[in-house]
């Protein structure tokens, strides 16, 4: 059995329109001598180069019982449709014998593995990773998505307003890996303050690809976050429509275009997709709240349309 | 089984990464001599003593790697490094000369030269074709910027990702630092001195702090350290910009300009070389570079070499029959021996 | 939008007005939150009534956010929603079309510290995060020349922050020697002004984003003061004259304020926030004080006001 153990952090790009692609390479360039790899289709998306960092701290298995880990996080980030920005930090847990720590070099011989030394339940210290709230994260994986995320959102290639006000997302996973296992079972939880968990139990895969998969998730995660906030905001039903509208329009600008679950990815993410549909149901409550910021705008471009043409120019 | 099951290199990496630019390998990759300005103003008395000296254990490094590869036959390539960045060594004609004289005088090719500025200076753009002018380069990164950006610090126990990067300061050491002991917050103790530790060691610690560059009034300055690590993983094949190779040798030109920076960094002395780069590098120097490769063992220990690089240049090995460590520094092997009256780096 | 209260002196009100005008921006439907960075005593807390963090919280607050990086793994301070967490009743219930009202409070016996380049970073990052979530991002600094000041003048200095609009509260009593001393905090010697500019701000940018703050005025024209004697109000009046001079000298007059709140006992008292409840129903503070309120949350956000001369 395999265990990957994973944050992703989610945000708008401080950022008010597009980028052309010289600044997204720059931006997220992460790491001098490596490139960021950019794709157009279907969706634009960006993913900067891998960087690493050490560390050497304490692994929560479930029984309460602690193992010192050694080894590398990796930590990427990525762009999609030139709004949400994301930063992830992954490793892989290797238990191995011996209660002693190796040389450096041979930690970075084993990129993103942290070695486990001395007796680990995997599947308990995959549960414990889930289990924490917001304020602590396994190896310091948040603080290193944080540092990530500010790296980039501080790039003097930004005009640092932000469109969209939310507040970051956190989404931990686990994958327990395991050749016997036929097909995927996930396990998706909406936690408060932000925080959504992913437990994933699969057979051979790609870490690379599940790496994808869960930041996929938290993207469409956090669109959705983002858009019930704007239309709470929006007070549809309180405010006159046109006001509710104007309130609106960050959305309709920045966020509806880019729901598209799954778009770039193939194999285990579609399945886990397709679980998702049916519960919790991501697309039909996403599907929802769009028409109900369709409705809403026009139901205030048939009011205004009686009234003089300035007040219709939101709609342009 | 998936890839993921394996527990190698690769791991974040697809199999065949078409990204990363491969390079002739040779078997080895013998240093013999790395002078400096002191030593490059002797004459070539002085050179020829050296290199008969030198010559001896070229010859036991030559047989050891023979006894190494499979079918007998290894390709071995003799390089000698200049450094003409701490100090102004006279022209490439006289010099050039004066050094390949000597080695062939005591019985050796002088295969590749190579200056050290090169590892410090602004990556040259590799031209597909080697006999074209080199020096036309738009500016980019550094060799030394480029393995800058790949380190990753041996983390103290207790370090999670949280600890921030020291990397702002221009020193890198193999453990903990002793603490500062000013007070931080108002009105509360102040700090005990506690000893520095090392971050391996067994019982008791041997720490080392080296400093990789220091900023001045004229730039940067690289430290001799980071530009031997530097100039180690070049010749380990190790080194990439963007996924392209870097730093490719070229022929010696007919006409030799008067000033080293005209030239390209690694010069192909002899027509026949074997590859400049090889999987494993011997160095054959006297003691006296002990404390600068010990500590560019530390550099290299910490830093995190493209997963994608290692994987290509360790399948290659694999396809050879060649054992090859999974650790780069462990690539690296060194005799240190009295190769006569060396004064190494001068001032700087 | 981040905002940072100064004040020379201790006992302004500096911190009760901060936390009620976050209030009142809350109310308008403004995301806000509120930083404590009166490192020496972080008792915002007990302001917005919050029982487990009257003094500061436990652990993982600002101080271990800013200097215990290696313990803190989340990369985040702790936050407390005041709409939820606090214990008084009328704050609980968050109005509809309200925005978000979060507190960050300091740690519980944190004190005074010299901040490092770490702490520097961190306060960057935390600052570039919070203006991500929120409209306005109130910061309450350490009264005088503190760190506090120090960090977040280099902080703003930083390029992440670029952009970010940044204004300034100087709160002062209008009295005869506090209004000295809030002109000495932002235009002396290692003042504002000095320390932002050896940060690294432009002085005449830096400048044209404080603003005063006066507290505890006492209006001779108010229909509290209606019950004195005439030859008490020509007094008041006289009194009132004199520190507008006073004012005009050195630089804090009308031109440099940007408001004004009245004398209250229940500010003076109790330090906590004025809900409508108590002007309204308990009739125990004064309308005006919620005005005064009102208007410096309307101005702080106003961009006419602090146009660039």
């Amino acid at each position: 059995m395999v265990l990957v153990l994973g944050e992703v952090m989610t945000a708008a790009l401080r950022h008010s329109g597009g980028m052309p692609r010289e600044r997204v390479e720059d931006a997220l360039g992460l790491l001098a001598g490596e490139r960021v790899r950019i794709s157009e289709r279907p969706i634009g998306y960006a993913v900067s180069p891998k960087t690493f960092t050490g560390v050497d701290c304490r692994i929560l298995a479930r029984s309460g019982a602690k193992v010192r880990g050694v080894g590398t996080l990796m930590g990427r980030a990525c762009l999609t449709g030139g709004r949400v920005l994301q930063s992830s930090a992954v490793a892989r847990i290797d238990p191995v014998g011996g209660g002693y720590r190796r040389a450096w070099s041979h930690y970075l011989a084993r990129l993103g593995v942290v070695e486990a030394l001395g007796r680990t339940d995997l599947p308990g210290t995959a549960a414990a990773h889930l289990a924490a709230d917001r304020s602590s994260s396994t190896m310091g994986m948040g603080a290193f998505c944080v540092r990530l995320l500010s790296e980039i959102q501080g790039s003097p290639v930004l005009d640092k307003s932000t469109p969209v006000r939310a507040r970051r997302t956190v989404l931990r996973w686990a994958a327990l890996i395991d050749e016997r296992n036929e097909g995927v079972r996930v396990r998706f939880a909406v936690r408060e303050d932000g925080l959504r968990t992913v437990r994933l139990v699969l057979g051979p895969a790609e870490i690379d690809d599940i790496v994808d998969l869960c930041e996929d998730l938290a993207l469409h995660d956090w669109l959705l976050t983002a858009l019930m906030s704007v239309i709470e905001q929006s007070q549809i039903g309180v405010e006159q429509p046109a006001q509710s509208v104007l309130k609106l329009r960050p959305a309709v600008d920045h966020l509806l275009h880019l729901w598209m679950p799954a778009a770039r990815l193939g194999g285990v993410a579609l399945s886990v997709w397709e679980g998702l549909e049916s519960r919790p149901g991501l697309s039909r409550q996403w599907d929802a709240s769009v028409r109900r910021v369709r409705d809403q705008m026009a139901m205030a471009a048939a009011l205004s349309s009686s009234r003089p043409p300035e007040s219709a120019r939101f709609f342009r | 089984m998936g890839r993921a099951m394996r527990a190698d290199a690769e791991f974040f990496e697809t199999t065949a990464d078409a990204r990363v630019e491969s390079v002739p390998l040779a078997h080895l990759s013998v240093e013999l001599g790395h002078f400096y300005s002191p030593d490059l103003r002797q004459d070539e008395e002085f050179f020829i003593d050296h290199f008969r000296r030198i010559g001896i254990w070229y010859s036991a490094a030559r047989s050891a790697c023979e006894a190494m590869v499979p079918r007998g036959n290894p390709r071995i390539s003799t390089c000698v490094l200049i450094d003409d960045y701490f100090g102004q060594p006279a022209s490439p004609s006289a010099l050039i000369r004066k050094l390949r004289d000597a080695a062939g005088k005591a019985g050796l090719e002088i295969d590749y030269l190579v200056r050290e500025s090169g590892c410090a200076h602004t990556v040259a753009k590799v031209d597909p074709d080697p006999a074209e002018p080199v020096e036309t380069a738009p500016p980019g990164l550094s060799l030394a910027h480029l393995v800058e950006a790949r380190l990753v610090e041996d983390p103290p126990p207790n370090s999670t990702g949280a600890r921030p990067p020291v990397g702002q300061t221009g020193w890198l050491c193999n453990g903990q630092r002793s603490p500062a002991t000013e007070t931080h917050e108002a009105m509360k103790r102040p700090t005990v001195w506690r000893p520095p530790a090392e971050n391996a060691a067994v019982n008791h610690s041997i720490f080392e702090d080296i400093e990789l560059w220091r900023d001045g009034p004229d730039g940067r300055l690289w430290s001799c350290a980071m530009l031997a690590a530097v100039w180690q993983l070049l010749r380990l094949g190790l080194l990439r910009d963007n996924g392209r190779r870097v730093a490719a040798p070229h022929p010696l030109p007919g006409d030799l300009p008067d000033n080293w920076r005209a030239l390209p960094m690694v010069l192909q002395l002899n027509e026949r070389a074997l590859p400049f780069n090889a999987y494993r590098a011997m160095t054959i120097c006297a003691p006296l570079f002990l404390p600068v490769e010990n500590a560019v063992r530390t550099i290299l220990q910490q830093v995190a070499v493209d997963p994608a690089v290692l994987a290509q240049v360790g399948g290659r090995a694999r396809d050879e029959g060649v054992a090859l460590p999974l650790e780069v520094v462990d690539r690296m092997e060194y005799l240190f021996v009295d190769t006569g009256p060396v004064r190494g780096a001068g001032p700087g | 939008m981040l905002v940072f209260a100064a004040s020379d002196k201790g006992g302004t009100g500096r911190s009760v007005t901060s936390c009620n005008v976050v209030y009142r921006s809350a109310l308008t439907g403004s995301d806000v939150c509120y930083l404590d960075f009166d490192f020496g005593s972080p008792t915002a807390g007990s302001i917005f009534q919050i029982t487990d963090a009257q003094r500061g919280v436990r652990q993982g607050g600002l101080h271990s956010y800013l200097l215990e990086p290696d313990i803190q793994t989340t990369g985040e301070p702790q936050r407390i929603d005041v709409w939820t967490q606090s214990s008084r009743a009328s704050l609980r219930q968050r109005p509809p079309g309200s925005g978000k009202l979060m507190l960050f409070p300091g740690d519980q016996d944190g004190g005074e510290f010299g901040p490092d380049k770490e702490a520097l970073r961190r306060c960057v990052q935390l600052l570039q995060a919070l203006d991500e979530e929120f409209d306005m991002c109130l910061i309450d600094l350490s009264a005088g020349r503190s760190y506090a000041t120090q960090l977040v003048l280099e902080a703003t200095a930083d390029p992440a922050l670029r952009g970010v609009a940044a204004r300034w509260l100087v709160f002062h009593r209008w009295t005869r020697q506090h209004i000295p001393a809030a002109a000495g905090l932002v235009y002396g010697k290692d003042g504002i002004l000095d320390a932002g500019v050896r940060a690294g701000h432009d002085k005449d940018r830096l400048q044209s984003a404080i603003k005063f703050v006066r507290t505890a005025v006492v209006d001779p024209d108010s229909i509290e003061l209606s019950g004195l004697r005439p030859a008490q109000v020509a007094w008041l009046r006289d009194c009132d004259e004199d520190l507008r001079r006073i004012a005009a000298l050195h630089q804090v007059g009308r031109r440099a304020m940007l408001g004004t709140v009245p004398l209250d006992p229940v500010l003076q008292w109790r330090e906590q926030l004025i809900s409508d409840n108590d002007v309204v129903a308990r009739d125990i503070a004064n309308n005006a004080t919620v005005d005064a309120f009102d208007e410096l949350a309307r101005k702080i956000q106003d961009d006419e006001g602090w146009a660039e001369p």
